[in-house]
C-alpha cells in the first residue's frame, strides 16, 4: 500500500509568520484576561473516557476515543471546560474562592464544525469559578468584551439568551415546546411553525411563540419581551427581564438578546451566548453559566466561562484586513575566521537589543 | 454603516428553480439587470442585493460558508447535504417527487419485490441509503451526476431514485415510478451568522 506521509486530514502545520499571528492573538487575549486577574491553568490532553461522558454527551459523541494497554477507554479533551472542572474538583477544594482561570490549549473533534474538517483546533478562553448567578456574569460578559475590543475585532455581536427561560417554556407547554427548542436548534423555522401551526396552543400562545423567536436586539427589545410575555399568564419571566435589563445597563452596544439562540452545549444552566462577526459565517466563540458540572466530580461550585476558537478569531481578523506584526529577520554577521569568539561578542552585543546570528 | 446599507448576497440555482427563483425575489422589489450573459455575479444596486448564479447543489455550500446570505435551495438537496442553515421558509415553487423507479417491463411492484443485493442508481445517494435502511432492503447504491434513467437501460442497476416533476423523462426512457420518497420544493435558506447580523435586511424575506 501506498503510503501516506502527509498530515492526517483535519490537522495543520503552523509556519513562523503563522504562528507569529497566532502568537497575536493569544497575547492580546491573554492580556486582557490578566488584566482582570485570570490566572493560567493546563490540563493534559489525555483523558479519561468517563470524564468525557460525565460532562456532556453531545462531546462524547465527537471526541477521539483511545484505548489504553489494559484495555481502559481513554479520550483526547474535546474543551478545555471539562477538564478544568474535574481538577478544581480534585484539588482546590481547600482555596479560597473564587478561582479566576485562563487557559490556551488544543482541543480534539471528529467533527468539530461541518463547514470545515479540522479536527483539532486552538481554544482560549475563562473560567470564572465559584461564584453564583449576579455580577460574575456582568464580569464574564466584560472580559469577553475587553478581549475583543483588545483583540481589534472591529465588527462583532455577543448574542445571549438564558437557560431558565427555556426551562420555564418547557414547564408551561411541556413537550411541545421541547420539539419547538429542537427545530429552532436544527435551524429550522419551517419545521417550528409547522409544529406551532398543529399545536393546541390558544390563539394568543400562538402569537407568543411566533414573536418570541423575533425578540432580538439591544434594550429596546425588553420592553417587546415583557408585552408578549403577557399574552401567557403563567410564564414566569419577572426574574428573567430584570437580569437581562442589568446586563443592559452596563453594555449598550455589542450585547444583543436573542431569545432563539439555543445552545449546542448540554451543560448550560443559566446565561449562554454566542459571539458572531459578519466577516465568517459561523460563530467564533461561545459560553454560559455551568452551575451543576463541577459537582459531577465531586465539588458543588457554580461557574461561568467562555472560550473562543483561534483558528477562527485568526480567520476572522485577517478578513477584516487586519496587519499583523512579522518576526524580524537577525543581523547577520560574517565569521571572523581568525577570532571566532569576537564574532560571537558582537553578536552577544546585538543580542541585548534585537536579534543576530552568524551568516552561514 | 446602517444595516439597511449592507449589501445581501443571495445564492439562485440555475435550471429549474431559477426562473421562479427570480420572480419570487421581485416581489421584494430585487431585480437584476441580465439574466442570460456568461456571468454569474449579478447586482441590483438600488437595493443593494448581488445575486450568485450557482448550481442546483452548490448553493448549500454558499450559504453554509457566508459566501452568500441567502439561497433558494430545493428541500431534496437540503435533506441530501443536510448543511448548517436556517431553513426560513418553504417558497411553495418548484414541486418534484423524489421517486424510486424500475423499468416499465419488470416485475417490481414496490420496493419489496426488489431483489437482495440489488444495484440502485441515483444521484441521491444519503436519502437513497436513508430510504434502504429505513424499507429494510439489501441494496447498494450507485452514485452517478446526470442522466440517472440511462442506468437501467444499459443494466447498471436494477432501480432508480430520482427526481420527477412531469414524468416525462421517465416516460421516455420507459420507466414508471413506483415508491414516492420525498416531496420536495423551494426552500429559502440564510446563513446563520447572516441570519443574525443582518437582521433588518433579512426582516422582509420573514414575513
Amino acid at each position: 500500500m501506498k503510503k501516506n506521509l502527509r498530515n492526517p486530514k483535519g490537522s495543520r502545520d503552523w509556519l513562523p509568520d503563522e504562528v507569529a499571528k497566532q502568537e497575536y492573538v493569544r497575547k492580546s487575549l491573554v492580556s486582557a484576561f490578566e488584566k482582570w486577574g485570570y490566572k493560567p491553568i493546563q490540563t493534559p490532553i489525555l483523558i479519561n473516557w468517563d470524564t468525557l461522558t460525565i460532562s456532556s454527551s453531545k462531546l462524547s459523541d465527537t471526541a477521539f476515543k483511545l484505548i489504553g494497554q489494559q484495555g481502559e477507554i481513554l479520550a483526547l479533551r474535546a474543551d478545555l471546560t471539562t477538564p478544568i472542572a474535574r481538577v478544581t474538583a480534585e484539588r482546590l477544594k481547600d482555596d479560597e474562592l473564587p478561582f479566576r482561570f485562563y487557559y490556551v490549549g488544543k482541543v480534539f473533534r471528529y467533527q468539530s464544525r461541518k463547514t470545515t474538517n479540522e479536527k483539532e483546533l486552538y481554544q482560549i478562553g475563562i473560567e470564572l469559578i465559584g461564584s453564583k448567578e449576579g455580577f460574575s456574569d456582568l464580569e464574564c460578559l466584560k472580559v469577553l468584551h475587553d478581549s475583543l475590543e483588545k483583540l481589534g475585532l472591529n465588527k462583532y455581536l455577543i448574542v445571549i439568551n438564558h437557560a431558565l427561560f427555556w426551562q420555564e417554556l418547557f414547564k408551561c407547554f411541556g413537550e411541545t415546546a421541547q420539539k419547538l427548542y429542537k427545530a429552532l436548534n436544527q435551524k429550522d423555522l419551517v419545521l417550528f411553525y409547522e409544529l406551532l401551526e398543529e399545536s393546541e396552543f390558544s390563539k394568543n400562545e400562538k402569537t407568543f411563540w411566533r414573536e418570541l423567536i423575533y425578540i432580538r436586539g439591544g434594550k429596546e427589545v425588553i420592553n417587546k419581551f415583557k408585552s408578549i410575555s403577557n399574552k401567557v399568564k403563567k410564564l414566569k419571566v419577572k426574574k428573567l427581564i430584570s437580569y437581562f435589563e442589568n446586563i443592559f445597563k452596563l453594555f449598550d452596544k455589542n450585547v444583543e438578546i436573542d431569545l432563539s439562540l439555543t445552545s449546542d452545549i448540554d451543560y448550560y444552566t443559566g446565561i449562554y451566548f454566542e459571539v458572531i462577526t459578519p466577516y465568517i459565517g459561523k460563530s467564533i466563540g461561545s459560553g454560559g453559566r455551568y452551575d451543576d458540572l463541577i459537582n459531577k466530580f465531586g465539588f458543588d461550585l457554580p461557574a461561568i466561562g467562555f472560550s473562543f476558537c483561534l483558528e477562527d478569531l485568526l480567520l476572522a481578523l485577517e478578513k477584516q484586513g487586519k496587519s499583523f506584526p512579522k518576526f524580524k529577520a537577525p543581523k547577520l554577521l560574517s565569521v571572523n575566521k581568525t577570532n571566532i569568539k569576537k564574532t560571537f561578542e558582537e553578536i552577544k552585543k546585538i543580542q541585548r537589543k534585537s536579534s543576530a546570528a552568524i551568516k552561514l | 454603516m446602517k444595516d439597511k446599507d449592507i449589501e445581501l448576497t443571495i445564492a439562485i440555482p440555475k435550471g429549474y428553480l431559477h426562473d421562479e427563483g427570480y420572480q419570487y425575489l421581485s416581489k421584494f422589489g430585487i431585480n437584476f439587470d441580465s439574466k442570460s450573459s456568461r456571468e454569474l455575479v449579478f447586482y441590483d444596486r438600488k437595493s443593494k442585493v448581488k445575486a450568485l448564479l450557482v448550481r442546483p447543489s452548490d448553493v448549500n455550500v454558499y450559504v453554509e460558508h457566508g459566501s452568500a446570505d441567502l439561497g433558494i435551495v430545493g428541500l431534496d438537496l437540503l435533506k441530501e447535504q443536510s448543511p448548517d442553515v436556517v431553513k426560513i421558509k418553504n417558497l411553495g415553487f418548484g414541486y418534484c417527487k423524489l421517486v424510486l423507479a424500475v423499468k416499465k417491463d419488470s416485475p417490481y411492484k414496490d420496493s419489496n419485490d426488489l431483489p437482495a443485493n440489488c444495484k440502485i442508481a441515483t444521484k441521491f445517494t444519503r436519502l437513497a441509503n436513508d430510504y434502504i435502511q429505513k424499507k429494510g432492503l439489501i441494496a447498494e447504491v450507485v452514485k452517478l451526476y446526470g442522466s440517472v434513467e440511462l442506468a437501467p437501460i444499459v443494466g447498471l442497476g436494477d432501480a432508480i431514485i430520482d427526481l420527477v416533476a412531469t414524468g416525462s423523462t421517465l416516460k421516455a426512457n420507459n420507466l414508471i415510478p413506483i415508491e414516492t420518497i420525498l416531496e420536495s420544493t423551494a426552500f429559502l435558506i440564510a446563513n446563520p451568522v447572516s441570519f443574525k447580523f443582518k437582521k433588518s435586511r433579512m426582516s422582509p424575506f420573514l414575513m
